[in-house]
């Protein structure tokens, strides 16, 4: 399965957003996030998840620090949970102040499998961009993704000017894409969404340790992983996985006895979360499943 | 152990202008409005060890306990003996001269809490118990 390659699609996403400012917004952040931001630069995007103190994943977080202030996106579902943990853990003694930026921010990515179509439909060029570093154009913040196969850029715009937006990148050959070629691009791409980050699962399982940062003292969550890393006990890990027949999202046991959550599934492909046992070939209900890659 | 009170969160409009240039938009300004009255205790060792430190300091200084973000288990504890700070929004109790001061942020999480002071070479100091706490560190800094 795949969508037309000649294409330029843009797909609008419904992040959370969540704006924190005042001077000790980065230290009052860091104390729950995985990652370090300490030394975070203006303009720089950085990955992040939020765990809870067993460690699971709770929120998958893109911070930004633009102007002085951090824009935190988020998964949508979990928008009142995050928050509240933001909120609460606010020291009385420190400036921090936590603004809602649902509805007023929105977040569209525009994706191509071809670099030249995509900085035609944006008007600026693609390939001289910094990855992680949004950049301004006109009333827009351009951030440059980098994916596996194809070429997408993620922009951050006032809602009330996406119209003209909308209408700039159409008349540019860019096509509005629904959930179902999203979820094509994404799973192509290696791009992971709430159906795996909602699914209580260990940053390690979805190979996401390059955001967990041990050394940054303590977190929600770092006692777990700090033991896992010691022990390297993983006993999970996400897989891209291809099969002959339908295999929709859900548990399976496989022929070895094992469980397999299928996370997401594009029908004959998609992602799943294995035992770290298991073969690259492995049958479900008789029919043959191929893991091709780890994430 | 109760499981901590969930936090209700109030919002208030107000100005906004930073990303994206502000100046058109306004964006709400999240705080924490639930304020219950707070009672905590003190165990004579945490008493007679808060009086040694703050001697002779007790009509400036206070002892402020709070609790913030981040830790194992979600939050952290943190004691300051300071200056007193400007009363308004904190809850105060008093230990035989002795000023305990909690924010109003912090009730939900700190009400009921016992303050105790261990006075061993491994382990030892002020040590907290606290019945809002569905799980602790095993350090005793953390909670959540």
């Amino acid at each position: 399965m795949q969508y037309e390659s000649s294409s330029c699609r843009y797909y609008i996403h419904e992040h959370s957003v969540t704006v924190v400012e005042g001077k000790d917004s980065i230290k009052h952040i860091n104390r729950i996030i995985t990652s370090n931001i300490t030394e975070i630069k203006d303009l720089e995007n950085c990955k992040s998840l939020i765990c809870d103190a067993n460690g699971k994943i709770t929120d998958a977080l893109d911070i930004s620090s633009i102007s002085g202030q951090l824009l935190i996106l988020g998964v949508k579902e979990n928008a009142e949970k995050t928050r509240e943990l933001i909120v609460s853990g606010t020291h009385w003694n420190e400036d921090v102040k936590i603004m809602n930026g649902d509805g007023a921010l929105k977040i569209i990515s525009i994706f191509a499998k071809n670099q030249e179509k995509l900085s035609k439909a944006l008007g600026i060029e693609i390939s001289t961009m910094r990855n992680d570093f949004w950049i301004i154009e006109n009333e827009s913040y351009i951030l440059k993704a980098q994916l596996k196969n194809d070429f997408q850029v993620n922009i951050l715009i006032q809602a009330d000017l996406i119209d003209s937006f909308i209408k700039t990148v159409e008349g540019n050959g860019a096509e509005l894409c629904g959930e179902d070629n999203w979820n094509i691009h994404r799973v192509e791409n290696g791009i992971l969404s709430n159906e795996e980050y909602n699914r209580g699962f260990l940053p390690g399982e979805l190979g996401l340790d390059e955001i967990v940062d041990l050394k940054k003292g303590c977190y929600p969550g770092q006692e777990i992983h700090a033991r896992l890393e010691s022990r390297g006990k993983l006993s999970k890990k996400i897989m891209r996985f291809r099969t002959d027949s339908k295999l929709d999202v859900g548990t399976y046991i496989s022929n070895t006895g094992r469980k397999v959550r299928v996370t997401s599934s594009l029908g004959n492909q998609g992602f799943a979360v294995i035992s770290v046992k298991e073969n690259n070939e492995l049958k479900l209900n008789d029919e043959l499943l191929i893991l091709t890659e780890e994430l | 152990m109760h499981k901590y009170t969930i936090v209700h969160i109030g919002l208030l409009s107000q100005g906004f202008m930073g990303i994206l240039g502000g100046g058109g938009f306004t964006l709400p300004v999240i705080t924490q409005t639930e304020v219950v009255d707070v009672k905590i205790t003190v165990t004579d060792s945490a008493l007679k060890q808060m009086k040694n430190t703050i001697q002779g300091e007790e009509d400036s200084h206070c002892l402020v306990i709070s609790a913030q973000s981040g830790g194992c288990s979600g939050y952290l504890y943190d004691m300051k003996i300071m200056e007193k700070p400007e009363a308004g929004e904190f809850q105060i109790q008093e230990f035989e001269g002795v000023k305990v001061y909690i924010h109003n942020n912090d009730s939900s999480l700190l009400n009921g809490i016992e303050l105790d002071f261990k006075d061993t070479l491994m382990g030892g100091g002020f040590n907290i118990t606290n019945p809002n706490a569905s799980r602790a560190c095993g350090c005793g800094q953390s909670f959540g």
